[in-house]
């Protein structure tokens, strides 16, 4: 084991040149994959493995049958500004119903809308297919909804309360139920927009605040926020290792130096991840900061110790010394960490897999950055500190 | 004196005393360990301050939890029965869901089932041959959304309010797959039950399983690894002590904290296993190093804690930032993750500032004691 540590360290004091060369060809190659990165949503089906019989009869209930889609809500909530004023104040209102109605009108044309359904389209039904015109008829038709479902006068067929799910006791809120067929995400974001726009077009009466929500809905906003939330918790976690490293060193430049490991790991780390295919869920998007924290022990280390070593012997001997004595106890832990992060991947839970693999590659690139960027950058810096100061 | 000078000089002349400490401390915490209980809800796990999820939180209050429940009924491809029905529009089918729909209705937290045997209600019940069912659902045009296409599979959507709690998701899973199971089947149709709450039940079993096996395999693979390489189950156990004993600290702190172990945090033990391993290894090789130069073992123990001490704490801050920044992102996930793992790093660390170096005389006076005894010497 240790001819091969005093060979490869032989290389890299020799030939500075040609491990920065290649180092710099593998970050290019990274640039490149980082651009093939996807995100997915978090869902309780992305989360297990797909062997599972329930699995496979939800994917089966998704693929085969038309109805069995997913369904968004827009929400009409009564929504006053000014007392006393004429805002609406009752989501039964005829202006209310009406805005409604003209809602799901639009929203039927948008592609892939399987069902609409509302307070409206009952209302029609129970009145003959026109939509009642008067307040008093609107509110003899839904008197007895606040007894809870209980009046004979709404009783369904079905037995049930025809405006259930649909409109709250207090008629302060109505939902439009919007039945999709099963998409891909892509498909899912525009049809959210259709709606959206349909929402934002749609002349609303004062007095009424709208919204879209759903499972998709919500699983589209989190997606959104992979990308911000990776730059703000890796951003803040860079910050954060090069206070502790500067003052650790006393020393800006070693500080910063030691900083490589994971500059250039999380570069590595994340072009394997488009390689590989690993898409970025909202579960794993902390994981380049959780890398950084753990990766900076390997630039700690090597900086730590060529530091003793310089001051014994000339920068390539002592960056010799140096990777001699801390490429093997660097390399257990490197193990153990690798053990304890491949470890999630031998479960059931695919999210756990994934956030296995992505942490046991980025302590490996660490691993490698740290063994090839710093000792280059260390004996580089070393020779033109020197010449400056003669 | 140098802090961690005096608590080396502490540790080595109270080594027991401080064993026995660590075992109280453990114990203690440990207790906590019984508060811990999982989080399946991937709700909860979305940013609460998110307007759509706010408004989904908002449905939910008012309307109650929509929990969507799908019972898949198939024709079993791999039924060997000869002359075995290949299409799904049976009347023992449709009486099969009418039984299905009869136990789910009495079920409290149920609010609606639907499924193609509500078009029979309408027409005077399931008629008494499969020619007769054929023959209603053709002159139903709607009926065909509840079948696929080769007339293999329909399927019921059973609508209710169940509860986010994991004790009622499982307790209603359970109780519908006992009710569905004990109805009879026609031959080679099979029933599965499935959507967001049998998942979320498999989901609860998945985290405790994974849990128990991930934290069991890094723990038996880490302690090979060191005794592999240091040729000795001895140091492996030392360094393995301090991980042992800040899992028991951490586990024991999220219970009494009443914090819940989530599908992101299901990791946690054999994470933390496997990045606390090296402060263990480098107090160990730092100690040993200064034994084999002759210092005794309250020399050697005086100069390896201050001179990896720092430095552990240093690695130790870094990995503890990468993890606690986690706590400013908008995901609950990533905030727990986050919050968890970085206490882990430090119930690590301070197991091992603390409580491995006495461990380290403790087994090394055991060693010795082991040694005089087979040599049949009691001479100290």
């Amino acid at each position: 084991m240790s001819w091969i540590i005093e060979a490869y360290s032989d290389f890299v004091v020799k030939h500075p040149f040609m491990v920065m060369i290649l180092a710099v060809l593998l970050t290019g190659l990274s640039l490149y994959g980082m651009g093939l990165v996807t995100t997915t949503e978090t869902s309780y089906s992305n989360m297990l493995p797909q062997s599972y019989t329930e699995i496979k009869a939800l994917n089966f209930v998704s693929d085969e049958f038309t109805a069995s889609g997913d369904t968004v809500s827009i929400v009409v909530e009564i929504d006053p500004k000014v007392q006393g004023s004429d805002e609406i104040r009752d989501v039964r209102s005829v202006q209310a119903l009406e805005y409604m109605d003209v809602l799901e009108n639009k929203v039927r044309t948008v592609e892939n809308v399987v069902s609409v359904s509302g307070m409206p389209d009952v209302l029609k039904t129970m009145s003959g297919g026109k939509m009642p015109k008067s307040q008093s008829e609107i509110l003899e038709l839904t008197s007895g909804m606040e007894q809870d479902g209980d009046s004979s006068k709404l009783q369904s067929d079905s037995g049930q309360n025809p405006f259930e799910g649909m409109v709250s006791k207090d008629y302060s809120l109505a939902v439009i139920s919007i039945h999709i067929s099963d998409l891909p995400k892509d498909k899912q974001s525009e049809l959210i927009s259709d709606i959206n726009n349909i929402i934002d077009e749609a002349q609303k009466p004062a007095g009424l605040k709208v919204g879209l929500t759903g499972e998709i809905v919500v699983s589209s906003e989190v997606t959104k926020l992979i990308g911000p939330t990776m730059e703000q918790t890796s951003g803040l976690s860079l910050i954060g290792i090069l206070i502790i490293v500067t003052v650790l060193f006393m020393s800006i430049r070693y500080g910063l130096t030691s900083l490589m490991a994971i500059a250039f790991g999380v570069l590595w780390v994340y072009g394997l991840i488009g390689f590989f295919g690993i898409s970025m869920t909202s579960a794993t998007s902390g994981s380049l900061s959780m890398i950084m924290g753990v990766g900076v022990d390997f630039g700690i280390q090597i900086v730590n110790r060529f530091r003793q070593e310089l001051k014994l012997a000339k920068a390539e001997k002592a960056m010799k010394k140096t990777l001699d004595a801390v490429i093997l106890p660097m390399s257990i832990t490197t193990l153990a960490a690798l053990i304890g992060f491949r470890a999630m991947s031998l479960g059931e839970l695919t999210l756990l897999a994934d956030l296995g693999n992505i942490m046991a590659l980025g302590i490996l690139t660490c691993f490698l950055a740290a063994v090839t960027i710093i000792p280059v950058v260390l004996i580089f810096s070393e020779k033109i500190r020197s010449r400056f100061i003669k | 004196m140098n802090p961690l000078e005096k608590l080396a000089e502490l540790q080595f002349k109270y080594a027991y005393l401080f064993i026995a400490a660590t075992i109280i401390v453990t114990i203690l915490i440990g207790i906590g360990i019984a508060n811990t209980h999982l989080q399946t809800d991937l709700n909860k796990e979305m940013p609460q301050d998110l307007d759509v999820v706010k408004l989904n939180n908002k449905l939910s209050d008012t309307f109650g939890g929509q929990d969507t429940i799908f019972v898949l009924v198939s024709i079993d491809r791999q039924c060997e029965i000869e002359n075995s029905d290949k299409d799904i529009r049976s009347k023992d089918v449709m009486n099969l869901l009418s039984e299905i729909r009869d136990v789910m209705v009495q079920d409290n937290s149920v609010n609606s089932v639907t499924s193609v045997v509500s078009i029979f209600d309408a027409m005077g019940g399931i008629p008494q041959s499969d020619s007769g069912v054929k023959t209603i659902l053709e002159s139903v045009p709607s009926s065909t959304a509840f079948f696929n296409r080769d007339k293999s599979a329909t399927f019921m959507v059973i609508s209710g309010s169940i509860g986010s709690s994991e004790e009622k998701i499982n307790n209603f899973v359970s109780k519908a797959n006992r009710d569905i199971d004990g109805i009879g089947k026609p031959a080679c149709v099979k029933v599965v039950v499935t959507g967001s709450p049998p998942l979320r039940a498999i989901l609860i079993e998945a985290l405790q399983h994974d849990m128990v096996l991930t934290i069991s395999i890094a723990a038996l693979l880490i302690f090979l690894l060191i005794a592999v390489v240091k040729r000795s189950a001895g140091n492996s156990a030392i360094v393995m002590a301090p991980l042992m004993i800040g899992l028991v600290w951490t586990l024991g702190i999220v219970g009494w904290l009443g914090m819940s172990l989530s599908i992101a945090t299901a990791g946690l033990g054999a994470m933390i296993l496997g990045l606390g391993t090296e402060f263990g290894i480098f107090l160990l090789e730092r100690y040993k190093e200064e034994r084999d130069k002759g210092f005794d073992k309250e020399k050697s123990l005086k100069i390896a804690l201050p001179s990896v001490g720092y430095g552990i704490i240093g690695s130790g801050l870094t990995t503890i930032i990468g993890f606690g920044v986690l706590v400013i992102s908008p995901m609950p996930m990533l905030q727990n993750l986050g919050k968890m793992l970085a206490l882990g790093i430090f119930c690590i660390l301070v197991a091992t500032i603390f409580a491995a170096p006495s461990i380290m005389l403790a087994e090394e006076d055991l060693s010795e004691s082991l040694v005089r005894r087979i040599r049949g010497g009691g001479k100290k």
